[in-house]
């Protein structure tokens, strides 16, 4: 169909006007529209065309005041006057993954991230589901990355001392037709590489997950599909690039970019302006800001909002698989752009659920709504009705970054000869991220030779990252003489999640120079337990003010200005 | 070789202490306390306002000086104490229970013939009540900002809005006062406050800080820091009202949403819990249902006076040293009780002075609390006026009543 075509249909759908024109890459939208929901729509159906262009979509959405965007609340001039080869724009998954890959290399590598620690966005904020790639479609970054990513899970994530558990998914079905018609689902399978999917019975499904007795004909199985701590995978990235040599620079927003030419030449940032041979841009939800920073925007990213909700260890009724709902006759028929969630079983045992997925016009909206805690919980309980809301002891929301293609962008810009995007990253962007992060490594490398620089694999990387030590998980006699080689990792400081002390120095002591509260808890799990930090925040917190020789009152939860007090007691003015 | 005990219990708190205490005052008999903290004293330590010990001492003591008193009688006893030890696992073993704990020393084994569990409570969470919103700083539960002021010495805010008007919620909304914060107000969901009507008077009404019945916060804001909450009010059922909300700009929200009995090591025990109380079911001895296994304080049921949670650990600590073939009744509640410690009667030990707490399920006037035994009243007494907040206690004498086959009820009624 062509564009003016859509264009018509549009104004006759929603009545809206939209200006339309494009160049050699994308279709460019205008307009307003007094809907959130209506614009996307708009974007995707002009996406959805068959054009085989990006759309970047301007239409606005009318009295809505943009809000600005979080940057950290520090100036200084850290980095000014410094020279990279690679600058690096992002501490998500993508960013941290890409930079360790690119630590293979002789080269200077600076990566930038405007919060106080890495996986602050949607990386930090998912279900760390490592999927098969059943559901997507033919030909595709997500499926080709995907697939790929998924059999180097095993490997890597031994690499840098994650815990990583390949446990399987269950897909529920409820109707003999949908489980008859699954067989295209394992055919495809097949073709696309997926090892192992089949279809079981009744019977079996029971027998391996007896709370979906009452209602399943069978499931399909998914062997290849594991679970992943996504933050502790992202750290692990950032880690292993540092003990590499690249510099991870936290509390450092790019701010703007100079040209010479058609390439990028210099980078602004909170923390000074720096020099950069090429930049890629692993910017999660504002992607595309980046991109038109560097007069290079083709794409659009619209932020689309996830729910998790985090069931308590000691609730009845736990499923003990990772299931999901099959589709039913009425969904089978309507495309939707979530997997419909699921119920997971985390590499901490946790049971988490979810997600929904609520297109919001804010990037950083990470707030979480009732309406969400309640359409998961209900939709995923459809699964497991044993379960219990008042046994949920957390919830998350974290913001994908989808572009209107819905598909990965991983490519050097057409335009701009020393950008690199690594855009539109959504799910299955955990389990794409080290395959990805390879080819954009090579990507950058070979665009740095072909300009004349000298670039050496370098013979001292050291693709180990050492796991941290988790005392709980040891042996009584192992544990025994870890305490005994250092009584800290006896003293129990976290009651819920049994972190101790020399766990919570070691995590405070990271190679990242992360010092939060947050920063601890993602690491090593103090007060994600069910009296969620109400009994070791205090204590945490004053650990990393004994640690790094601040006040207290300095210590901050997470970003700069989050500090945990306001200040000490009898110094409070009014 | 693990080194056997007769006796130990777990957690160092008023009731952890008072259960080692009593204990070790019979002869001969080895006791371990086992404490998760660095010091004893449980939650008292950071207790630091008074009115500690009125019903025990007579007079009013602060949270430190209470658990002061425990901890020099426990000074003078055999009783070995394990400081920042935490136990790991808990089980049935040949020689009574196999214990396993890490402390600064390493991984011990100990074994025991009896486990007493005084494991105290945990507070209820933001996440728990469902409010939603940013995850900016500035939000704690009151024990945890209870702890930031009075032992850390820093201001967890200085425009305060407390959420619940527990005890806690009540006590810290003075602190804070006093400590040059403003106290904005103090929002309870329920049409009663929860806190004792003392507390109400001496934390709030003094400091002329307003309490806002029927209302809750339903949503928090704040990038880094909080920056404000919505609050609503709520309906009968304590549902949100839609169109009732409204903002209060502040940089702290205190919770004081409830406490619940910690029984993560009951659980592993196998000890039934009653869904009221969600503590153990308990005789009056506090044995619970898993023979041998004690649990006494805020873990058995969240109690209102420290003093209770002492008598209780010496309940305990008393019954534990003594061998028992036991036969078990159950006491059954009728109207409008929201609880009864304890569920249980033992027939074959002491039935002279079993001591009971119960609290009621709503604000109530002029009623009658029966205890009958096979339809014949054993006990009786007429309460002008009963608060859930406020945790009632009666001593019962049931000696010479056939428990045998009689059904033992606990009835609330209208006078």
């Amino acid at each position: 169909m062509s564009i003016e075509k859509i264009a018509a249909k549009v104004e006759k759908r929603y009545g809206v006007r939209v200006g339309v024109c494009q160049d050699d890459r994308s279709i460019i939208l205008s307009g307003e529209c007094n809907d959130w929901n209506t614009i996307v729509a708009i974007g995707k159906m002009f996406a959805d065309a068959g054009t085989g262009k990006h759309v970047v979509n301007k239409i606005t959405l009318a009295g809505y005041v943009e809000k600005a965007e979080r940057l950290p609340a520090i100036r200084d001039g850290a980095l000014d006057n410094t020279d990279w080869d690679v600058v690096v724009i992002g501490g998500g998954i993508s960013g941290c993954a890409v930079a360790r890959e690119l630590s293979r290399y002789n080269l200077r590598i600076l990566l930038c991230e405007k919060h106080s620690d890495v996986a602050r966005g949607a990386s930090g904020a998912n279900d760390g589901m490592v999927h098969a790639g059943i559901d997507l479609k033919h030909r595709c970054n997500k499926l080709r990355y995907g697939v790929a990513g998924n059999a180097m899970y095993g490997d890597i994530c031994r690499e840098l001392g994650v815990e990583f558990n390949r446990c399987g998914q269950y897909v529920i079905f409820t109707s003999k037709l949908i489980k008859f018609l699954a067989k295209s689902t394992v055919k495809r399978a097949r073709k696309h590489g997926i090892p192992g999917v089949t279809i079981i019975g009744k019977k079996q499904i029971c027998e391996i997950e007896p709370r979906v007795k009452d209602f399943a004909v069978g499931a399909l199985y998914v062997p290849s599909t594991g679970v992943v701590s996504p933050y502790k995978l992202t750290i692990a990235y950032a880690e292993n690039a540092v003990q590499n040599g690249v510099k991870v620079s936290l509390d450092t927003a790019v701010l703007g970019m100079k040209k010479d030419g058609d390439k990028v030449s210099e980078v602004i940032t909170n923390r000074g302006t720096v020099t950069a041979k090429c930049v890629v841009n692993c910017a999660g939800v504002f992607a595309d800001e980046i991109a038109q920073m560097a007069d290079d925007e083709y794409f659009t990213i619209h932020p689309r909002k996830g729910t998790d909700l985090l069931m308590d260890t000691n609730a009845s009724g736990l499923p003990t698989h990772c299931i999901s709902m099959g589709p039913t006759l009425k969904s089978a028929t309507h495309s939707s752009s979530t997997k419909g969630g699921g119920i997971i079983i985390t590499v901490d045992d946790n049971v988490l659920i979810g997600p929904d997925a609520i297109e919001v016009p804010d990037r950083e909206d990470t707030s979480t709504v009732q309406s969400s805690i309640d359409s998961v919980f209900q939709r995923q309980s459809a699964c497991c009705p044993s379960l219990r809301k008042n046994e949920i002891i957390a919830y998350f929301a974290g913001v994908r970054a989808p572009t209107y293609e819905e598909d990965f962008i991983i490519e050097r810009s057409a335009k701009v000869p020393n950008l690199v995007h690594v855009a539109g990253i959504q799910s299955p962007g955990i389990t794409a991220a080290p395959a990805f992060a390879k080819d954009v490594a090579q990507i950058t490398a070979e665009y740095l030779a072909s300009c004349g620089a000298d670039v050496q694999l370098k013979p001292d990387f050291d693709p180990v990252r050492k796991a941290p030590v988790c005392a709980k998980k040891l042996s009584d006699a192992d544990r025994d003489k870890l305490i005994r080689s250092d009584p800290d990792f006896g003293k129990i400081i976290c009651r819920c999640e049994q972190v101790s002390l020399g766990e919570i120095k070691q995590a405070i002591n990271n190679p990242l120079g992360v010092h939060t509260v947050d920063g601890v808890k993602r690491r090593v799990r103090a007060g994600m337990g069910r009296c969620q930090g109400g009994f070791c925040m205090p204590l945490v917190t004053q650990t990393i003010a004994n640690q790094t020789g601040v006040e207290v009152s300095d210590v901050t939860k997470d970003d700069i200005g989050s500090n945990i007090a306001v200040g000490k007691i009898k110094e409070c003015n009014r | 070789m693990s080194k056997h005990y007769q006796i130990v219990v777990v957690g160092g708190g008023p009731a952890g202490l008072a259960a080692a205490i009593k204990a070790s005052q019979s002869a001969g008999v080895s006791v371990l306390l086992i404490e998760r903290e660095a010091r004893l004293g449980g939650i008292l330590k950071q207790c630091i306002h008074d009115g500690f010990g009125v019903v025990r001492f007579g007079e009013k003591l602060s949270g430190p000086e209470y658990a002061e008193r425990f901890i020099k009688q426990l000074a003078q006893t055999g009783v070995t104490v394990s400081l920042f030890s935490y136990v790991t696992r808990m089980r049935r073993g040949d020689k009574g229970f196999d214990i396993t704990y890490v402390c600064k020393d390493g991984v011990q084994n100990v074994t025991c013939d009896k486990i007493i569990l005084a494991t105290g409570c945990r507070e209820r969470t933001r996440n728990a009540i469902f409010i939603n919103g940013d995850r900016c700083a500035g939000v704690y539960t009151a024990g945890a900002a209870q702890n930031l002021v009075n032992i850390l010495g820093v201001m967890p805010g200085k425009r305060v809005v407390i959420l619940g008007s527990g005890d806690i919620g009540l006590i810290m909304a003075r602190r804070l006062t006093l400590e040059g914060a403003k106290v904005i107000g103090v929002y309870e969901a329920k049409p009663t406050p929860s806190g004792l009507t003392r507390n109400i008077h001496q934390c709030l009404h003094d400091f002329d800080i307003p309490l806002h019945l029927s209302s809750t916060v339903t949503r928090v804001f704040g990038t880094n820091r909080l920056e404000s909450v919505e609050i609503s009010k709520v309906d009968d059922k304590m549902r949100p009202i839609e169109g009732t909300q409204t903002t209060v700009e502040c940089d702290c929200l205190v919770l004081a949403v409830g406490l619940i009995p910690e029984n993560e090591l009951a659980r592993e025990l196998g000890v039934p819990l009653d869904n009221r109380t969600k503590g153990a079911i308990v005789d009056q001895n506090c044995q619970t249902l898993a023979d041998g296994v004690y649990a006494c304080g805020n873990a058995l049921h969240v109690n209102d006076l420290v003093d209770y949670v002492s008598e209780s650990g010496e309940t305990a600590g008393g019954a534990a040293v003594a061998e028992s073939k036991r036969k078990l009744v159950p006491v059954t509640l009728q109207g409008k009780l929201l609880y009864a410690v304890p569920q249980r009667l033992d027939v074959n030990s002491d039935l002279s002075k079993v001591i009971m707490y119960f609290r009621a399920s709503d604000e109530l006037s002029q009623q009658r609390l029966t205890v009958s035994v096979g339809g014949k009243t054993a006990f009786t007494k007429v309460y002008n006026k009963l608060l859930p907040p406020e945790m009632e206690r009666i001593t019962l004498d049931l000696t010479g009543v056939d428990l045998t086959d009689g059904e033992v009820t606990v009835k609330l009624e209208d006078k």
